[in-house]
């Protein structure tokens, strides 16, 4: 076997004096030499750096001493003999053609993780959150939208009675633990929407605009499917997750960066779910002899109700709106067209 | 056991005619080798949904250190992801039950926030051990000396002067039974935080002389002799910038709206929705501005900071100096806050370095005796892998 000498600086442990060695490596030994240093170790004994470019090498002794070596192609050649093999953590991390696999890997493992990961993990997540947290998030909301934004109904008490006793042979409703329907008047116009924990809120608004019992109990069904699929929770669940593992991967920069994902994921997520609800709703009307129609009409009323309160630029008719796909990804509600022509599709 | 004392006699040494010599710090380390390093962490992370973390970390650690050169010589990194990973976990166990049981009981959890404040102090203490002593120059450990007393000194009172008033507003705000007392409540409240954060460039002092006052490298101690005048200053210019650059910006955002509105009449060309437009872009670009101004105001602290830090450290018979220019770590900043915005992330190593880099090299070591005399702590164990910070069962990092 030849012998190559590669010099280094030791530093025995004891002072931050550094004696100037030579490191030799003959039949499984390895020897430092020099300065009124006279060591011998087993290969096996010595631990050897990660390669850097510009660092010296460390060779580090069984008692904790150690030696930097700045000849890097020479201890390279050393280490060759001796058959040393780099860890595959440092042979990725030294050829910039792994390491462009690793990144298009790890850009397909976040999207799916975002597509399929992450929606999953919170329906999963979502089962053990209790129904009393999940309820007193409702109560908050309500309580939050009662003092800002919603008063009183004044829809006549016999029509709520009725659209809620209607309702309620539709969809049983055990001791109220299900859903709670609520009647508000307010000036968001109309809307209905679901909260955690069960609450159903219909505006007054709403109910005029849809203009029948059957739309009106269309809208019931469709945020009993919201309820049903406790899409608010997870969508909490989801975007806690997305934000809280952006923030671990790349927050250690930009907390602008990391929050980007978390609003883009969650506008996705309410899109499906809109659509999710829309065939519970879809069920619970047919089942129920209400042709999904009632939903079809409730949709086009609230569009016709929403462009005409938009005002008309101009004298002429407002132009067609088309909707751009990456705004379509964007928007949380998919377009009303979108949704009637999958209603009507999908009818059996 | 070198004394502050003893290390001040060192300008006297100086005086007498021993040459004193000048170590700067070399970084060598470069972006795109750390970039390698950074995204092969970043996806064995992902991929082990986070176990792996720890040996990231300990492999982020020993390319920054391993990359430090200080008169033709690195510092290393000892820490053992496994100790690591115990840590992670014994904190995620602590986090996780904190948050599980705050959907249960209230005050269960409060109780255990309230253990979790009290603990705050010992784990600093251990991080700062556990930290040192992973740290090495010259096969020299490094330690920390601090006692336990003095962590709950410099931590639990700030944190009880600065957080505990917010603490408990906010739980005296869910509860209506106090309406008379309120008002007092408030007020008193309202005076503690108000003195504690009066207080706070001294607290830091503190907490930065304890850091720095009670580290050592092998049988050699540090002293910290900043002034807390000083402190206070940083504090007062950092906050004085601030206040200019926000006015700056409100400057900025009124003569804006005066010239959407009053010069260029927008309602004339009949879309209320290019206005719309226009003030989305605007608000966008406020915030984007907004952080901009932000990077400029905490490369200020950043650097005087440092400079402060280490000029006022010494170690034995060396001392240092920083010359951090709060201007160029400024554009630094700004360049990396761009260049990571544009690249979706992907500049963020490249940006590490740099800074590293710059702020780094703007140290150096001075002294005037031998960078060779240090000498390792002798007793038994004390510089081995088997000494006394290396058989805690787990190591806190907490970063600082």
């Amino acid at each position: 076997m030849s012998i190559t000498g590669v010099s280094a600086r030791y530093y025995d442990g004891r002072s931050s004096r550094p004696l100037s060695v030579t490191l030799s490596v003959r039949a499984g030994q390895a020897r430092l030499l020099g300065d009124g240093v006279e060591l011998c170790f087993d290969l096996h004994q010595l631990r050897v750096s990660e390669p850097m470019a510009r660092a010296p090498r460390l060779v580090t002794l069984p008692d904790g001493s150690h030696c930097e070596i700045d000849d890097h192609a020479g201890f390279a050649a050393l280490l060759d003999q001796t058959g040393y093999r780099d860890s595959w953590v440092v042979r990725l991390q030294s050829s910039w053609r792994h390491v462009l696999a690793a990144v298009s890997g790890l850009a397909m493992l976040c999207a799916a993780g975002v597509y399929w990961g992450v929606p999953a993990a919170a329906s999963v997540i979502a089962r053990f959150v209790p129904m009393e947290y999940e309820a007193s998030l409702g109560e908050q909301a309500m309580a939050w939208f009662d003092a800002d934004l919603m008063q009183a109904s004044k829809l006549p008490q016999a029509d709520r009675d009725r659209l809620a006793g209607r309702f309620a042979l539709m969809a049983p409703n055990a001791d109220g633990r299900r859903y709670r329907i609520e009647f508000r008047s307010s000036r968001i116009g109309p809307n209905a929407f679901a909260l955690p924990g069960g609450r159903i809120v219909i505006t007054d608004e709403l109910i005029a605009v849809a203009g029948g019992d059957e739309p009106a109990l269309a809208a019931f069904a469709h945020e009993l499917g919201h309820v049903h699929h406790r899409h608010v929770l997870r969508r909490l669940v989801a975007s806690t997750l997305v934000a809280s593992s952006a923030a671990v991967l790349f927050g250690d920069w930009s907390s602008l960066l990391a929050a980007a994902p978390a609003t883009l994921v969650d506008l996705h997520y309410s899109r499906a779910m809109e659509m999710e609800a829309d065939d519970y709703a879809r069920e619970l009307l047919v089942a129920n002899g209400i042709p999904v129609q009632a939903l079809v009409s409730l949709l086009t009323a609230l569009e016709a109700a929403q462009s005409a309160e938009r005002p008309a630029p101009g004298a002429g008719k407002a132009p067609p709106q088309r909707t751009p796909d990456l705004l379509r990804y964007l928007s949380s509600h998919p377009g009303t067209e979108a949704r009637i022509a999958r209603l009507l599709r999908q009818q059996p | 056991m070198t004394t502050s004392r003893e290390a001040m006699t060192a300008d006297a040494t100086a005086a007498i005619g021993t040459t004193s010599t000048e170590y700067p710090i070399e970084f060598t380390g470069s972006g795109s080798e750390y970039f390698r390093i950074w995204i092969v962490n970043l996806l064995l992370t992902v991929v082990t949904i986070g176990i792996y973390s720890p040996w990231a970390k300990v492999r982020r650690l020993q390319y920054f250190y391993r990359n430090t050169q200080l008169a033709d010589s690195v510092f290393d990194y000892h820490g053992s992801p496994i100790a690591l990973l115990k840590g992670r976990l014994i904190a995620l166990v602590l986090v996780g039950a904190y948050v599980a049981i705050g959907y249960v009981s209230i005050t269960l959890a409060l109780i255990i926030l309230c253990g979790l404040a009290a603990a705050l102090p010992w784990l600093i203490h251990r991080s700062f051990r556990f930290k040192l002593f992973q740290s090495s120059y010259r096969g020299l450990r490094f330690r920390f000396n601090g006692d336990l007393g003095s962590a709950y000194r410099v931590v639990l009172i700030p944190l009880l002067m600065v957080g505990g008033p917010v603490a408990l507003a906010g739980l005296l705000g869910k509860r209506d039974d106090l309406e008379d007392a309120g008002a007092l409540v408030v007020g008193v409240l309202g005076l503690v935080a108000l003195i504690g954060y009066t207080l706070l460039p001294k607290f830091h002092h503190a907490f930065k002389r304890y850091q720095h006052g009670h580290a050592a490298l092998g049988t050699t101690g540090a002293a910290f002799d900043a002034r807390v005048r000083a402190f206070y200053s940083i504090y007062l210019k950092t906050a004085g910038i601030g206040v200019l650059v926000v006015a700056l910006l409100v400057a900025t955002v009124g003569v804006g709206l005066v010239y959407v509105v009053g010069v260029r009449d927008v309602r004339e060309d009949n879309t209320g929705s290019r206005f719309m437009l226009l003030l989305m872009v605007g608000s966008v670009l406020l915030l984007v501005a907004f952080y901009f101004a932000l990077q400029f105001v905490l490369a200020f602290f950043n650097a005087r900071l440092q400079n402060e830090v280490w000029s006022h450290t010494r170690l034995g018979e060396t001392t240092f100096s920083s010359t951090v220019a709060a201007r160029t770590l400024a554009f630094l900043y700004m360049k990396n806050l761009l260049l990571i915005l544009l690249t979706l992330g992907l500049y963020t190593p490249f940006a590490v370095i740099n800074t590293l880099r710059y702020r780094l090299q703007a140290v150096s070591a001075i002294t005037v005796s031998d960078i060779d005399s240090f000498i390792a702590d002798a007793r038994p164990g004390e510089n081995s892998t088997t000494g006394e910070g290396a058989v805690d069962l787990f190591g806190i990092d907490i970063a600082l």
